[in-house]
C-alpha cells in the first residue's frame, strides 16, 4: 500500500491535539456522569473507541483517499443494502429496525451511510466540470443521499434521517451552488417541511417537536429531560459545581446524564468557562486557519479538507 | 488553469461555511452566558429546591406536672413505621409486604395513602409500632428503602381516663383548626392539643419545631444532611391540680357517671377535675383508630365531654345556697326567720310540695338548710323575687362562664323576666319563680360554677376565678384576683351556720370526715316530674342526679368542692358519701366502713390528722 510520506510531516497537530483533548473531557465527564451508578464503566467503553477512532484515522490517513472515492459507488451500493437488510430481516428492538447484530457487535448501517453520503457526494462533485452548479446538476446527488435518508426514515429514525441533509447542503455549496439553486432549495425544503408536518409526521413526533420548544408543556413527562437539564446548565454558573459535584448529574435528576445529556453534567460542574473551553476545541477542528500548505494534492481539495476536517470529529461522538 | 481558480472559489465557499460555524458557535456561547451567567442565580435556586428538602423535627410538647412536682403528662420515645411511597416502583408489592410483616390489613394501608398530603411526605403506616416491629422493618432497609422507622416523642399520661377531661389530648390538627386563628401558622399533619389544658394551652406547650435540610436524589431518598435547627422543647408547666387528690376523686367516684372538681376556695386553684365516663388519652396520642373514634364520639354517655365544664344541670336544693346568700344580704329575712312547712304550699293556684309528705313543722334557716325543707324557701323566693333572684345569681357566677383555662365552657342558664321575654316572648308567671327558689325550672349550672359558690362562702364573700396553670417553666404564673362581691359577713356565717348543720345533722351527714369540720350541701336535681318519677321509680334514667357542695375545715377552709352523680337519686345519698370520701383523703383521715348513722353515735373518733400546710 502506497503511504505518502509527506502526509505524516504535514500532520495538523493543532487539529490532533484539539481532538484528543475533546476526547479526554468526553471520558472524564463519562466518569463522573457514571461513578454513582448508571452506566458503570461506560467511560472504558469511551476509551476503547476513541482507540478504534484512531485507528480508522491512521488507516484513512496513511491510505490513499482516492481509493476509497473511487469505490465510493460500490459502498453505496452495500449500504443500501444494508439499510434495506434491517428494513425487512432487522431485529425489532423498541419498535424500530435499526440495528444489525453480529454476535457481540452491533451497530447501525445509518451511521456508516453518513460516511458513504459523504464519499459519495465527494466524488460526484469533484469529477463534475463545471465551475458552478445549479439545481439541475445536483438533482443527481441528491437522490442519491435522499434515497438513504428515506431508507432510514422507514426504520424509524427520523433524527438519523435529517442528518443527511446538512453534509448534502455543505458539499453542494462548496461544489459551487449558484445563489438562484440555494434559493431554490431553501423554497423547496420549506415547502416539504410543511407538507410533512400536515400529513407525514405522526402526533407523538409533534408532540415532541412541541414539547422540544415549549418543555413545560409536559415537565414530568416529555419534558423533564430539558427543563432538568436546563437547571442543570443554568446552575453550573460562570465556573461550575466542581468535577463530580454536580448536584443534578450526582443526585440523578437528569436520567440520561450519560449519553445525550451527557454536555449538561459538563456545562453544570465546569461551568460556562468549561462550556466555552469545549465549545472553542470544537471550533478550533474546522476553523484553524490552515489554509493552503504546501504540499497538499491541490486536485481533490474539497475531498482531502472535508475528510480531515469532519471525521475526526466524528470519532469522539461515537457511543456505546 | 482551471483547477486554481476552481481552489479559489472554493476557499472563498470554504470560509463562508467557517464564519457561519463560528457564528453558530457564538449564537451557542451567547447561550450558555445567558443561561448560566444572567440567569445562574435562578436556576441555582432551582437546583437546590430539587436537591434540598426541608424536614421538620417535630419539638417535644411542654412536660406537665401537678402542684407537688409530680408528672402529669410525659413524652416516652416512641417509633412510627412510615412508608415513603416515592421511593417504591411497585407499591402494590411494597403494601403486601408491609402489611404481611406489620400484621395489618392492606386497605387500611391503602386507606392512610389515600389521606396523604403533600409529596414526599412520608405515610404513618404503623404509629408507635412494637420493639419487634421496628426491629422488622430495619432489617428490611436495603430490601425496601420505602419504608423507614421514624423515632417521634408520644405524649402520655400516666393517669390515663383519671385526668383525661382536664389535661385534654393531642392528635393531628383538624380541617377546623387549620382554618382557625387560634392555630393559625400551624401546618397540616402538626400534633396539637385537641382537648383540656393541651388544647387551652397549646401554643405555649408546642414549643418551636426544628428543621432539618436534607439532601435528596430524584427518587427523594435521603442522601445526606445539610443543615439541622433542633427543635425547643415546649416549656414544662406546673398546675394547680394535685395528683394525690385527683387519684382520690377518681376512687371515691367509683366509675359512676358524674363528675366532681375541687377548689382552692381562697385563689381559685383547681386542685382535682374529674368527668366520668371518661377515655383514654394514651389512645389519642398515637393517633387513634377510626372505629375507636366513633366508639367513642357517639357513645350516648359522652365520655368526650368534660361534666364539670360542659354538664349543665339543675342545680337543684344547691341553689338555695345562692337564695340564702340574697335574702340574707337583702334583709328579706335573717337566720331567725321562721317559715311553717307543712309539707306543701299553696300560692298561685298551685300546690307546691315539700320532699318530706308530712311536712317539717316550723323551722329557721339553719334547720332549713340543713333539711333542706322546699317550703321554706319557697316562702323566701316569694319574699325575693325574680329579679334579686337572678341578680344574686349572676353576681354568683351563674349564666356567664367561669372563666376557667379549659376550651368550650358552657354558661348555664340563669332565667328572668329579661330572658323570657327574648326567649318566648312571654311573660314571667310568679309560679316560676316559686320553682327557681329550690332550683329547678329552668336554672342549669355547671359543677365547675357550684364549686364556686361554695368558694365564696368558704372564703368570705369572694367570686374567685378558676384557673390550672400554677408556673410556666418555674416562674409562677399570674394569679386571677378575687372579686369581693360585698356580702356582710354575717350573711356569710348565717349561710356557713345552714351548711354546717347540713353535714352534722342535716341531709349531708354522710359527708362527714372524723376529726374534720365539713360544710355542705346537698342537691337533688329532678330529671322528670315527681308524678313520672312515681310510676317509674326503678328506670336509672329517671332518677335525679345527686349534687353536693361542700368546704372544708370550716374555720379555715383549704378546699372547696362540687359533686354531681348523674342519676345518683338524691345529692345526701349519692353525691354526699363521695365527697366525704374524697375531703378523708384529701385531709389524709382514714375513712370509718360505717358512715351512715355515725352522727348520732359518736364513736371515739381518730386523732385529726395534723393541720396539713396549705399545698
Amino acid at each position: 500500500m502506497p503511504v505518502d510520506r509527506r502526509l505524516l510531516m504535514n500532520i495538523d497537530w493543532v487539529l490532533v491535539a484539539a481532538c484528543f483533548i475533546l476526547c479526554a473531557i468526553g471520558v472524564a465527564t463519562i466518569l463522573s456522569a457514571t461513578h454513582t451508578g448508571r452506566g458503570l464503566g461506560l467511560e472504558i467503553k469511551q476509551i476503547y473507541w476513541i482507540l478504534l477512532g484512531v485507528l480508522a484515522l491512521l488507516v484513512s490517513v496513511t491510505l490513499d483517499y482516492r481509493r476509497l472515492t473511487d469505490r465510493a459507488l460500490v459502498l453505496y451500493v452495500l449500504i443500501v443494502a444494508a439499510l434495506l437488510y434491517v428494513l425487512v430481516l432487522g431485529p425489532r428492538i423498541q419498535g424500530t429496525r435499526r440495528w444489525i447484530l453480529l454476535g457481540p457487535v452491533q451497530f447501525q448501517p445509518s451511521e456508516f451511510a453518513k460516511l458513504v453520503s459523504a464519499l459519495l457526494l465527494a466524488k460526484i462533485f469533484a469529477e463534475s466540470k463545471r465551475d458552478s452548479l445549479g439545481v439541475r446538476e445536483i438533482l443527481g446527488p441528491g437522490m442519491t443521499v435522499a434515497l438513504l435518508a428515506l431508507l432510514i426514515a422507514a426504520e424509524p429514525d427520523l433524527g438519523t434521517a435529517f442528518c443527511m441533509l446538512p453534509p448534502f447542503l455543505a458539499v453542494a455549496f462548496l461544489g459551487g451552488l449558484r445563489p438562484k439553486a440555494i434559493a431554490a432549495i431553501a423554497g423547496a425544503l420549506i415547502l416539504v417541511g410543511g407538507l410533512g408536518w400536515h400529513f407525514a409526521l405522526k402526533d407523538y413526533q409533534k408532540n415532541r417537536i412541541y414539547t422540544f420548544l415549549d418543555p413545560s408543556l409536559d415537565p414530568k413527562g416529555a419534558g423533564y429531560q430539558k427543563i432538568q437539564s436546563q437547571i442543570a446548565v443554568g446552575s453550573g454558573g460562570l465556573s461550575g459545581k466542581g468535577y463530580k459535584n454536580g448536584s443534578q448529574s450526582q443526585l440523578g435528576y437528569l436520567p440520561a446524564r450519560h449519553t445525550d445529556f451527557v454536555f449538561s453534567v459538563l456545562a453544570e460542574e465546569m461551568g460556562f468557562l468549561g462550556v466555552i473551553a469545549v465549545l472553542g476545541l470544537y471550533l478550533l477542528v474546522p476553523s484553524w486557519p490552515r489554509g493552503s500548505r504546501p504540499g497538499w494534492p491541490s486536485r481533490s481539495c474539497t475531498m482531502s479538507r472535508w475528510w480531515r476536517d469532519w471525521c475526526p470529529s466524528r470519532g469522539s461522538r461515537f457511543r456505546s | 488553469m482551471r483547477i486554481y481558480e476552481d481552489l479559489r472559489g472554493l476557499q472563498g465557499r470554504l470560509a463562508v461555511i467557517q464564519w457561519v460555524m463560528v457564528g453558530l458557535m457564538a449564537l451557542l456561547t451567547v447561550n450558555f452566558w445567558q443561561l448560566q451567567v444572567l440567569r445562574g442565580k435562578y436556576y441555582r435556586n432551582l437546583a437546590e429546591n430539587n436537591r434540598i428538602r426541608p424536614v421538620p423535627i417535630p419539638a417535644p410538647r411542654g412536660l406537665i406536672f401537678d402542684r407537688n412536682g409530680r408528672v402529669l403528662v410525659d413524652n416516652r420515645p416512641s417509633f412510627n413505621v412510615v412508608l415513603t411511597t416515592e421511593q417504591t416502583d411497585d407499591l402494590d408489592w411494597s403494601i403486601k409486604r408491609l402489611s404481611e410483616l406489620l400484621q395489618i390489613e392492606p386497605a387500611a394501608i391503602r386507606e392512610k395513602l389515600s389521606q396523604k398530603g403533600p409529596q414526599f411526605k412520608a405515610v404513618v403506616v404503623k404509629p408507635d409500632a412494637s420493639e419487634q416491629d421496628v426491629a422488622t422493618i430495619e432489617a428490611r432497609r436495603l430490601e425496601q428503602p420505602e419504608a423507614s422507622v421514624d423515632p417521634v416523642p408520644l405524649r402520655s399520661y400516666p393517669l390515663g381516663e383519671g385526668a383525661a377531661h382536664v389535661l385534654g389530648r393531642v392528635g393531628e390538627i383538624t380541617e377546623r383548626q387549620l382554618e382557625s386563628e387560634a392555630y393559625a401558622g400551624i401546618e397540616a399533619g402538626v400534633t396539637v392539643g385537641q382537648a383540656g389544658v393541651e388544647a387551652e394551652h397549646n401554643r405555649l406547650l408546642m414549643g418551636k419545631d426544628g428543621l432539618r435540610r436534607v439532601v435528596v436524589n430524584s427518587r427523594g431518598v435521603e442522601v445526606a444532611e445539610a443543615e439541622r435547627q433542633p427543635p425547643v422543647e415546649g416549656p414544662s408547666v406546673s398546675l394547680t391540680l394535685d395528683m394525690k387528690l385527683q387519684q382520690a376523686m377518681e376512687e371515691a367516684m367509683a366509675g359512676k357517671p358524674g363528675s366532681a372538681v375541687a377548689l382552692d376556695p381562697n385563689n381559685g386553684e383547681i386542685l382535682a377535675m374529674l368527668s366520668l365516663p371518661s377515655y383514654d388519652p394514651n389512645e389519642f396520642a398515637k393517633g387513634i383508630e377510626p372505629a375507636a373514634w366513633n366508639e367513642v364520639s357517639k357513645d350516648p354517655l359522652t365520655p368526650l365531654m368534660n361534666r364539670v365544664i360542659q354538664g349543665q344541670y339543675s342545680p337543684g336544693s344547691s341553689f338555695k345556697i345562692i337564695m340564702t346568700l340574697a335574702a340574707l344580704q337583702e334583709g328579706v329575712i335573717t337566720p331567725q326567720t321562721k317559715f311553717h312547712c307543712p309539707g306543701y304550699l299553696n300560692i298561685y293556684g298551685t300546690t307546691f310540695r315539700c320532699h318530706k309528705a308530712e311536712g317539717h313543722g316550723t323551722l329557721d334557716l339553719k334547720h332549713a338548710i340543713a333539711l333542706s325543707c322546699n317550703v321554706y324557701f319557697y316562702n323566701v323566693g316569694v319574699k325575693l323575687g325574680i329579679e334579686r333572684i337572678s341578680h344574686w345569681a349572676r353576681r354568683l357566677g351563674f349564666s356567664a362562664p367561669t372563666g376557667v383555662d379549659l376550651p368550650a365552657e358552657a354558661s348555664g342558664l340563669m332565667p328572668d323576666p329579661d330572658w323570657k321575654r327574648k326567649v318566648s316572648k312571654e311573660k314571667w308567671y310568679p309560679s316560676e319563680t316559686v320553682s327557681i327558689s329550690i332550683g329547678q325550672g329552668g336554672v342549669l349550672a355547671t359543677p365547675l360554677q357550684m364549686a364556686r359558690v361554695a368558694a365564696v362562702v368558704a372564703n368570705g364573700g369572694r367570686l374567685v376565678e378558676p384557673h390550672l396553670i400554677k408556673a410556666v417553666a418555674g416562674v409562677p404564673a399570674p394569679v386571677p384576683a378575687p372579686v369581693d362581691l360585698g356580702f356582710h359577713p354575717s350573711v356569710l356565717q348565717g349561710v356557713k351556720d345552714g351548711m354546717l348543720a347540713v353535714v352534722a345533722e342535716g341531709t349531708g351527714r354522710r359527708a362527714q370526715v372524723p376529726g374534720i369540720v365539713v360544710a355542705g350541701k346537698t342537691g337533688s336535681a329532678q330529671v322528670v316530674t315527681h308524678a313520672r318519677l312515681e310510676q317509674d321509680k326503678k328506670s336509672h334514667a329517671m332518677q335525679p342526679h345527686g349534687w353536693f357542695i361542700c368546704f372544708a375545715p370550716a374555720d379555715k377552709p383549704t378546699i372547696a368542692m362540687a359533686v354531681m352523680v348523674e342519676h345518683g337519686t338524691a345529692g345526701g345519698q349519692s353525691a354526699a358519701p363521695v365527697a366525704g370520701q374524697i375531703l378523708a383523703r384529701y385531709f389524709g383521715v382514714p375513712l370509718p366502713n360505717a358512715p351512715e348513722g355515725a352522727p348520732e353515735q359518736p364513736t371515739p373518733l381518730p386523732q385529726p390528722a395534723p393541720p396539713r400546710a396549705a399545698p
